[in-house]
């Protein structure tokens, strides 16, 4: 991969540095790489090759349309966004029922932070959460996933998903 | 879970991948937007179309079909413009959705913005009169919309004493008229016709009955574009002969 110094930079000003010399998305690809994959990982019980496919085709996407980015949003939610799309796409191609794939730690830090919030005070187990966000509807499990997982607000949700930010209040309320 | 970056890149320049150009999603998203606008404007103008044909809805007929006044009103819903004002709403709704930031508002809050602009830009045409005469226009270059127009189903039931059309002319003191459906009548009254200043080419009502197979006897005229009255002075309406076009904001020439 060509050298170019980008550690010091935003993804703003790479994106714009990549307008005028396209080696710059290499540095982009190696910021995202390792984040998507696991995003794109646990939207669905995919197989290690089916994700570096989705995430090589999202690369490509968010290279493709790169001009189709701007300041209004920001360059992650943007990605996640083309990621999400792509998964989604993948999963409706190939028939795939999207469940959400987690490791044992992230179903722990969702349970936590769900008992965090249960205001009745009632504990939540990891097991309990797993087996309900299971049984639950995709959108619901998108919303969990980004708000408890990836760590998002809701307006960067709101960009990912292309949904209203009130929608996304009350996905996250209801699920 | 390891992924060679290297591998990705050297993909993207070995397909030889190269951004869209700028100007390319300049133009798609001002497409979307002229559709969005354009969309816009036309369902004001069908919103313009409906308030004419709602406000000159003949309320005074209704005893003629039924007794209830809601039965009449279902009968005389202008359908084909409700739908065609749905359509475009959901043109609107499908193209602002689709522009660059369309997702951040609710359906609600689109919609209640949709019905605000429609309402106003509707009502402005139809002040300006613009939705008397582009329904005038569409009914002259469309021959099937007199089948899909209720008031001209409804002014086409002779049996009921309802009949509507165009005049052609006068002939030994009865009018000759052309009625929706392309067929002539001889009108006569017990008044004199002659007192009403009919012109040729003169679409009218006619309140009456029929008395032979293309004959009908006149009880009460009135201008087609409405004003739910006879013409101010029509002879039928006991008053005099001035000012008969004066009921319809202009409209009533034709």
């Amino acid at each position: 991969m060509t050298p170019v110094n980008c550690l010091d930079k935003t993804d703003e000003e790479i994106v714009l540095l990549t307008h005028e010399e396209e080696e710059y998305f290499a540095c982009l690809i190696k910021r995202y790489e390792k984040r998507l994959l696991v995003y794109i990982k646990r939207l669905a019980d995919l197989k290690i090759d089916e994700a570096e496919d989705i995430l090589q085709e999202t690369f490509i996407k968010t290279f493709y349309n790169l001009n189709d980015f701007d300041a209004g949003l920001k360059f992650s939610a943007w990605i996640y966004r083309i990621a999400h799309n792509e998964t989604i796409n993948f999963l409706r191609r190939n028939k795939i029922r999207a469940t959400v794939f987690l490791t044992d730690e992230e179903w722990q830090k969702i349970a936590v932070d769900v008992d965090i919030k249960e205001k009745a005070g009632q504990k939540i187990d990891a097991e309990k959460i797993r087996n309900l966000l299971d049984k639950m509807e995709q959108k619901y499990q998108d919303v969990l996933v980004l708000k408890f997982l990836e760590g998002y607000d809701y307006k960067e949700i709101s960009d990912i998903l292309q949904k209203p930010m009130g929608t996304i209040a009350t996905l996250i309320g209801r699920a | 879970m390891d992924i060679d970056a290297e591998k990705i890149w050297q993909k993207i320049k070995q397909a030889q991948i190269k951004p869209v150009a700028r100007e390319t999603f300049i133009w798609k998203r001002a497409l979307l937007w002229l559709l969005c606008v354009a969309s816009l404007i036309i369902s004001s103008l069908t919103t313009a179309i409906i308030i004419f044909l709602l406000r000159n809805i003949d309320w005074d007929i209704a005893n003629r079909f039924s007794s209830s006044k809601f039965l009449f009103a279902f009968l005389t819903v202008p359908y084909f413009w409700l739908v065609l004002l749905f359509i475009f709403a959901v043109t609107v709704y499908y193209n602002y959705r689709h522009t660059k930031y369309g997702y951040r508002l609710k359906i609600s809050v689109i919609i209640l913005i949709f019905l605000f602009l429609n309402l106003i830009f509707g009502g402005l045409a139809y002040e300006l009169d613009w939705g008397h005469k582009i329904e005038e226009v569409i009914s002259k270059k469309i021959s099937f919309y007199t089948h899909l127009d209720t008031q001209s189903q409804i002014w086409s039931r002779t049996e009921k004493g309802l009949l509507a059309g165009k005049v052609m002319g006068f002939e030994k003191g009865q009018v000759i008229l052309l009625d929706l459906q392309n067929k002539v009548w001889y009108l006569s009254s017990h008044s004199n016709l002659q007192l009403i200043n009919l012109q040729v080419g003169e679409k009218i009502k006619i309140i009456g009955s029929q008395t032979g197979d293309n004959e009908f006897l006149v009880q009460e005229m009135r201008p087609w574009c409405g004003c739910n009255r006879c013409f101010s002075g029509n002879a039928f309406c006991g008053l005099d002969t001035a000012n008969k076009n004066s009921c319809a904001g202009g409209g009533c020439e034709h």
